[in-house]
């Protein structure tokens, strides 16, 4: 693999252009050498992920309303497969119904992401989260964020 | 009379009548076989006594047959028939007629006469041949013999023929009895029957006459049923129609209930998404060039800003209001003192800001969806705080009764126990008249500066009320404070 380590990965999936590009956008502020890739929709993340030439992400954030497969299947099919299920994957829906968040424990995935509609909330979020990228404990420090910044 | 007992005594009588009859019947042939029997003796009677008068008839003739020869000496007299053929004759018929024993003993007798008697005239007939015979003493002892045979002979006759004269006297009586009885008999045989007759056809008569009347009551009483059923059938039609009404109206309620939800559903949920990306590019132009902007166009963007925000209130309720139902949702034991609990500390800074004071009764468990009874508090006990007084502290009592429907507030069932927890404040209050109406859609009776609600949250509560079988219901005095009264079933 010719992946450089210092770089941090993170793998998006999200049929809305807008907020990819807002996505982006707040990430290039924080920090420009994340490597952020956008997929439209589920197939393309497997089709992605399949993809030799690809790095591994250290973390996928996963729209729920995409057309062909939806969120919660990708979740499934990711931690049923072996190669996959060990990347964390984040639940980053326009959904704040507690009912979605219990799903996405249920099926595996690491939290539930209401996506803010304050930029400076999301500003703080990804910051945090760049940072700890690369912690094996990112697990926790996420679902410690995600709930003081109330956006559960 | 009871048709069952009037069974039993035409049969009764049926049998009776035949009994009778039939006696009667034999009666009559008996009698008449007995006036028969009596006739036949009578007729034998006079035949024996023919025989009888034959016998003395024929001895008689032999014996002047003698005499004349004796007087004349005419031999033509001699040469009669001779006596014994026919007198064997009449003796046969005699034997064959007479069975009573005393007759057969004297017809034995006279038998025994007639032999004596035939036996003299033939040895004075042999006597006859003497020409001296008629000098000589023994023509004179044959005489007197021969008369003394014949007194002997015609007294045993008369005595035989007296007998039967008697008894035939006596069957002619008799027979005569038996015909006056066999009449009389018959007489009674008819006049018993012309009787019977006129029973069975009086009780038929009776009996026919019931029959029609039962016949004619029954179509009376058919004719009734068929109106009725008339009747019924058409009030079945009426019901059916008002039936297929009352279908249609359901069905399409059930359709505005289902489009309603979906479109409360889809519209709060689908319009969030460009709402939401308003607000987030109104973040990032507020970051990044609002300074940029002129006075006037900061104070335009202001504006810009918060009727986004009224409008995501607005979405977040008209959200709230369509997914509080309780379809997907597990109901379950709840406790409500917990529930207050969770309300408190959601609520914990604001009852902080505004120094409020709650205090509750001990909260009984109930059956519901924790997270709707949650919001339910919630609301109640904000709205409270919120609608205080202004230079009062709040105060907010909750107390608990478990009361029966006798008041008929509508919603409630009767005959179930129900539990109803007072949420009592001393707040600002309300008038009356707007004791409904602070309860529909977007109604708010003032505008508070602190007020972040849009008006639908006790539209809510009051859905999340139902949804638990229960109602919700408010009171007030403007000024003093009001009380809201949410009853939901006892939980058994």
């Amino acid at each position: 693999m010719t992946k450089d380590i210092i770089h941090k990965v993170i793998l998006l999936a999200d049929d809305d252009l807008d907020d990819a590009e807002m996505f982006a956008d707040v990430l290039a502020e924080i920090d420009s050498t994340v490597e952020l890739y956008h997929v439209p929709d589920g197939f393309a993340v497997f089709e992605w992920l399949k993809n030799p030439a690809n790095p591994v992400p250290d973390i996928i954030f996963l729209d729920i309303n995409m057309p062909q497969i939806t969120g919660w299947q990708c979740l499934s099919s990711l931690k049923a497969d072996e190669l996959t299920k060990d990347i964390p994957v984040l639940i980053y829906s326009t959904s704040s119904h507690h009912k979605d968040k219990q799903t996405a424990i249920d099926l595996g995935a690491t939290a539930f992401i209401t996506k803010p509609s304050d930029y400076k909330i999301l500003e703080d979020f990804l910051t945090a989260i760049v940072n700890e990228l690369h912690n094996k404990d990112i697990a926790s420090i996420i679902r410690r964020l995600s709930n003081s910044l109330h956006l559960e | 009379m009871e048709s069952s007992k009037r069974i039993i005594y035409s049969r009764i009588i049926f049998t009776t009548g035949i009994v009778l009859l039939t006696s009667l019947s034999v009666l009559f042939i008996y009698e008449t076989y007995q006036e028969n029997t009596a006739s036949n003796v009578v007729y034998r009677t006079s035949l024996i006594r023919q025989s009888l008068e034959e016998v003395f008839a024929a001895l008689n003739e032999r014996e002047s047959a003698l005499r004349g020869f004796a007087l004349t000496a005419d031999r033509a007299f001699l040469t009669r028939d001779s006596l014994v053929h026919p007198l064997n004759k009449q003796i046969s018929i005699l034997d064959s007629l007479i069975n009573d024993s005393i007759q057969q003993q004297n017809l034995l007798q006279l038998k025994e006469k007639l032999d004596y008697c035939i036996n003299r005239l033939n040895s004075q007939s042999l006597r006859l041949k003497d020409k001296n015979y008629f000098n000589s003493n023994q023509f004179y002892t044959d005489l007197k013999d021969a008369s003394v045979c014949m007194d002997s002979v015609e007294a045993m006759i008369r005595r035989m023929q007296d007998l039967e004269e008697n008894s035939s006297r006596g069957r002619t009586l008799e027979a005569q009895a038996h015909t006056v009885m066999a009449t009389i008999i018959g007489v009674a045989v008819s006049i018993f029957s012309m009787i019977v007759f006129i029973l069975a056809f009086y009780f038929i008569d009776q009996e026919l006459k019931r029959s029609q009347n039962y016949i004619n009551e029954t179509q009376t009483l058919n004719s009734k049923i068929a109106e009725i059923n008339k009747e019924l059938e058409e009030a079945n039609r009426s019901l059916h129609d008002l039936n297929s009404e009352l279908e249609d109206k359901n069905f399409q309620l059930e359709k505005y209930a289902t489009e309603l939800s979906s479109f409360t559903h889809i519209t709060s949920h689908d319009m969030q998404e460009p709402l939401r990306k308003i607000e987030f590019y109104i973040s990032i132009v507020e970051d990044r060039e609002k300074e940029n902007l002129t006075e006037e166009g900061q104070k335009f963007f202001e504006k810009i800003k918060q009727s986004v925000g009224r409008m995501r209130q607005l979405f977040i309720s008209m959200l709230d209001f369509s997914l509080t139902n309780t379809v997907d949702n597990n109901i379950e034991d709840v406790d409500l003192n917990n529930v207050l609990q969770q309300t408190l500390n959601s609520l914990k800074v604001y009852i902080k800001d505004t120094n409020a004071i709650i205090e509750s009764e001990p909260l009984p468990q109930v059956k519901g969806i924790k997270y709707q009874l949650i919001q339910l508090f919630e609301n109640i006990v904000s709205n409270a705080i919120k609608f205080r007084k202004n230079d009062v502290i709040p105060e907010i009592h909750i107390s608990v009764e478990l009361v029966s429907t006798r008041q008929n507030l509508r919603g409630l069932k009767n005959g179930i126990k129900y539990y109803r927890i007072d949420f009592r404040d001393n707040g600002i209050g309300f008038e009356p008249k707007y004791a409904e109406r602070i309860f529909e859609i977007f109604q708010r009776l003032i505008a508070k500066q602190d007020s972040y609600g849009v008006g639908i949250g006790l539209a809510i509560c009051r859905k999340i009320a139902e949804n638990h079988g229960g109602i919700l219901v408010a009171s007030s005095q403007p000024n003093v404070g009001s009380v809201f009264s949410f009853y939901i079933p006892e939980s058994k």
